[in-house]
């Protein structure tokens, strides 16, 4: 569907004017009247013609034929008042008196009488004009022609053929604006006569693929509900409440929305514009608001949210309309986000799969800790081979199944938590990005285009960036906090473990338990160390989940749920005087919730960023 | 502000393309079949010929003008014309047309079935063989092909790929327009594009008008939208 989105853009891009012209000279054509248009409302009705018998001398003579010419056909007909022969030749037609034999010229003055008593409109003649070639108005003959211009509204000119008196065209002010709309409707802008010729040819054969895409397009833009037309009536009064809360929790507003109307309108309406540069088309992603799983998830969401938000109830609120009761949370900082250029700094690769980006940028981030950023990733197409990526990881990546090329045709964006706590590196931050390669069980789908884009820049280039924004933060008013990370769920647990201790200086006891699969696997050691040497406040604790090739390890062993239920939850005396902030993999966050609900541990003493990057 | 401009108009081109796009899908294809395909073949140029014969002027017709008109004298214009390779005059009057022999003074006409026969293999340029030959009489036997020509007309059907059918007055026995599949279907294009489903001939009809007004917004709306497709990115809030 997106192709034929795309395909759509563009052939309207291109040709757009063109069906806009077309259906601009068609509606033209439509509404000039044809009558006025042929001239025939300005026509006085033909008299009966007279019998030929009454005119003729008893006999009348033969017709004088040219000489070397072939002639087709000779009628004897009246011609105002006169008795004629109208002689077809292969040459073109000559006209005789039937009564002396002689020739017949059609001169100003027969002209002009001729065209007076076709005429039944209140003008009088103003000009006579004698043409020799055919005009734009008489493209049809090629007689000479008497051009007799009389003086009414619609400047109505009549032409009467030099050689046989016959009325030839009637035209009007009517006529010339409908043949402009003709000219543009076939695109023959110099004789304005023929439509079969290349560029209409190609312009429609293009055009007619902006219809079919349009039409195919329905499929893509239309739900079953639009067409509900019964449920639409009985609803039209209704009202449905929705609250509005922010990324604390703290209710906004909470108001009574009319149904069926898109979310994105109802935010606007609200005051609360979301962000959009596509005006409601699904296919810039930026309207992106947490509402409840329960949403259905409609292709456009499927393009522009990775599965984990779809999951924790994120949609596109320009492609959902508001059918029930709804809370729609709006991510910190989601209003006043602002706009950031970023320019690589480094990359560097802390794991296998997992590298450390980092930018600079213009000025110093204010941000809070555990905010995360939007990473614009715009349109590219790589290659395996053209990434600057360890051998380790190439052949990973091989491994894996993970196909080779990747890319994406439009903007699309990515969340990425700071890693950094603010202020540890003055204008510098740090990314976290994991690498999403195939699952052992799922080779040939694509690598996460985030993670590939950004892998793919070099040193001195520009990232956009948009934020901070964020939810997860750690409360200041708690006896005692707990940080769980797993994998590459650390950056947000970094930014705030490192922002408590070294710029807060706070002295509540602190502790880190942090899961990974191996022992190559645990990133920022040396910060850790360095910080419970330095903080007797401080404790960190490292799990291992695969066991099987890393025998020398002697630390903890298994899933680092199990391993703080064991080792913290099950010992301490006091669970209620601790606050816990958790931040991994869908499955470890789940494991671990589940957990802590067990042991009654209240969830508004528990924070987790369900990114689960 | 340009946002809520942008979400409006897509909602606008949604229903308006779902009000109106098959339509303007209908003027597209009937469109390129009109363009795409000859209109000189449409007009069947290939299938006659023989339509400008001359008359032997060297030699004065047996009958001449002057008899003819004191033998008809309501005529209001006589024509001497070649008709199947033997001049004729066609005598036009309140009564309608005559086909008189120049040679004997005979009035040929109605002509009869084996003579519009004749008229027809005359003109046409082909061997293969005539299938019928209808006279048609009544307005409510006659297919619309004829349009508004009168009647009586001889139809004269010829067993060719095209299904080619000739017209034949009988009054004067000119061919009168001749007909194939490709101008039938040429036809049914137009009566596609100008929406008149009866006559296929008035392009004022209300129906054209108001699809065409609404095919224009479509596209305009359309136009509209290219410049919020085509933006890279805008501002965040506005």
């Amino acid at each position: 569907m997106i192709l034929i989105r795309k395909a759509h853009k563009w052939i309207a891009l291109l040709l757009g004017i063109q069906l806009a012209l077309w259906m601009l000279s068609g509606l033209g054509m439509a509404l000039l009247p044809h009558d006025k248009v042929a001239g025939a409302h300005r026509q006085s009705a033909p008299e009966d013609p007279l019998p030929l018998a009454r005119l003729a001398p008893d006999p009348v003579v033969m017709p004088t034929l040219p000489q070397g010419t072939d002639v087709r056909q000779i009628t004897l007909q009246p011609l105002y008042g006169m008795l004629v022969y109208r002689i077809e030749t292969e040459d073109g037609v000559i006209l005789s008196d039937a009564v002396t034999g002689a020739p017949i010229g059609i001169g100003e003055d027969l002209a002009i009488a001729i065209a007076k008593s076709d005429y039944s409109g209140p003008g009088t003649v103003k000009k006579a004009e004698y043409l020799s070639e055919s005009t734009l108005e008489t493209r049809n003959h090629s007689d000479p022609t008497w051009r007799i211009d009389f003086s009414d509204a619609e400047a109505t000119a009549i032409y009467v053929s030099a050689a046989t008196g016959e009325i030839l065209e009637r035209r009007n002010n009517y006529w010339r604006a409908f043949d402009v709309f003709w000219m543009l409707h076939i695109m023959d802008y110099q004789n304005r006569t023929d439509f079969n010729h290349p560029l209409i040819v190609i312009a429609a054969l293009i055009v007619l693929w902006l219809g079919v895409s349009g039409i195919a397009l329905w499929w893509d833009s239309f739900r079953a509900r639009d067409f509900n037309l019964t449920r639409r009536w009985l609803h039209r009064n209704h009202s449905i409440p929705l609250s509005l809360v922010d990324s604390e929790g703290t209710a906004l507003k909470k108001v009574e929305t009319r149904p069926l109307r898109s979310l994105f309108s109802t935010m606007e309406n609200l005051g609360y514009p979301l962000p959009s540069t596509c005006g409601g088309g699904g296919t810039c992603g930026l309207c992106r608001v947490k509402v409840s799983s329960d949403w259905p998830i409609v292709p456009a969401d499927r393009r522009q949210i990775p599965e984990t938000e779809l999951e924790a109830g994120y949609r596109l609120a320009c492609q959902h309309t508001i059918e029930a009761p709804v809370t729609v949370t709006l991510p910190h900082g989601l209003l006043d986000a602002a706009e950031l250029d970023g320019r690589v700094v480094s990359a560097t690769f802390l794991t296998p799969d997992m590298y450390e980006l980092r930018l600079v940028l213009p000025s110093p981030l204010d941000f809070r800790a555990g905010s995360y950023l939007q990473v614009e990733v715009p349109p590219f197409e790589s290659h395996l081979d053209k990434l600057p990526l360890p051998p380790t990881v190439k052949s990973q990546w091989e491994a894996s199944g993970t196909d080779r090329t990747f890319g994406t045709d439009q903007n699309v964006y990515r969340t990425y938590s700071l890693a950094n706590a603010p202020g540890e590196f003055g204008n510098e931050i740090i990314l976290n990005i994991r690498l999403a390669l195939a699952k052992p069980d799922k080779a040939g789908v694509p690598v996460g285009l985030g993670s590939a884009y950004l892998t793919s820049l070099n040193r001195g280039d520009k990232v956009r960036l948009r934020g901070p924004f964020g939810d997860f933060r750690v409360d200041e008013e708690a006896e005692e906090l707990v940080f769980i990370a797993g994998g590459a769920g650390i950056a947000p647990i970094r930014s705030m473990i490192i922002d408590q201790l070294r710029r807060k200086k706070t002295s509540r006891p602190i502790s880190f338990w942090y899961g990974v699969r191996t022992p190559d696997h645990v990133v920022y050691k040396e910060d850790f160390k360095s910080l419970g040497d330095l903080h007797q406040n401080f404790s960190w604790h490292v799990a291992i989940s695969d066991l099987s090739e890393h025998l020398d390890w002697t630390g903890h062993r298994g899933m680092i749920h199990e391993t703080l239920r064991d080792q913290f939850l099950a010992r301490h005396p006091d669970l209620g005087s601790c606050s816990f902030y958790i931040c991994g993999p869908p499955a470890m966050l789940k494991a671990t919730l589940a957990l802590l609900e067990s042991f009654e541990v209240s969830k508004d003493r528990i924070a987790f960023d369900d990114f689960g990057s | 502000m340009s946002k809520k401009i942008a979400f409006k108009l897509r909602q606008w081109h949604k229903w308006l393309s779902l009000a109106i796009g098959g339509q303007v899908l209908l003027w597209l294809a009937s469109g390129v079949y009109m363009v795409v395909v000859d209109l000189d073949f449409i007009h069947g140029d290939h299938l006659v010929t023989n339509m400008t014969e001359i008359i032997e002027a060297d030699d004065e017709p047996a009958v001449t003008f002057a008899e003819i008109v004191s033998e008809y004298p309501d005529a209001t214009s006589i024509t001497l014309a070649n008709w199947v390779g033997r001049p004729v005059y066609r005598v036009t009057s309140d009564e309608g047309l005559k086909l008189v022999d120049a040679g004997s003074g005979v009035v040929l006409s109605p002509i009869q079935e084996s003579d519009a026969i004749a008229v027809a293999r005359f003109h046409y340029t082909r061997d293969n063989e005539v299938r019928s030959a209808t006279l048609l009489e009544d307005k409510a036997d006659a297919p619309s092909e004829i349009q508004s020509r009168p009647l009586p007309l001889w139809r004269i059907d010829f067993d060719d790929p095209g299904s080619t059918a000739f017209y034949v007055s009988p009054s004067d026995g000119s061919l009168v327009t001749r007909r194939h599949t490709y101008w039938r279907l040429f036809d049914f294009a137009w009566m596609l594009h100008i929406m008149d489903y009866e006559e296929r001939a008035d392009v004022n009809n209300p129906l054209l008008r108001i699809a065409a007004g609404l095919g224009l917004l479509l596209s305009l709306v359309g136009m509209c939208l290219l410049f919020f497709s085509f933006r890279r990115r805008g501002q965040i809030a506005s």
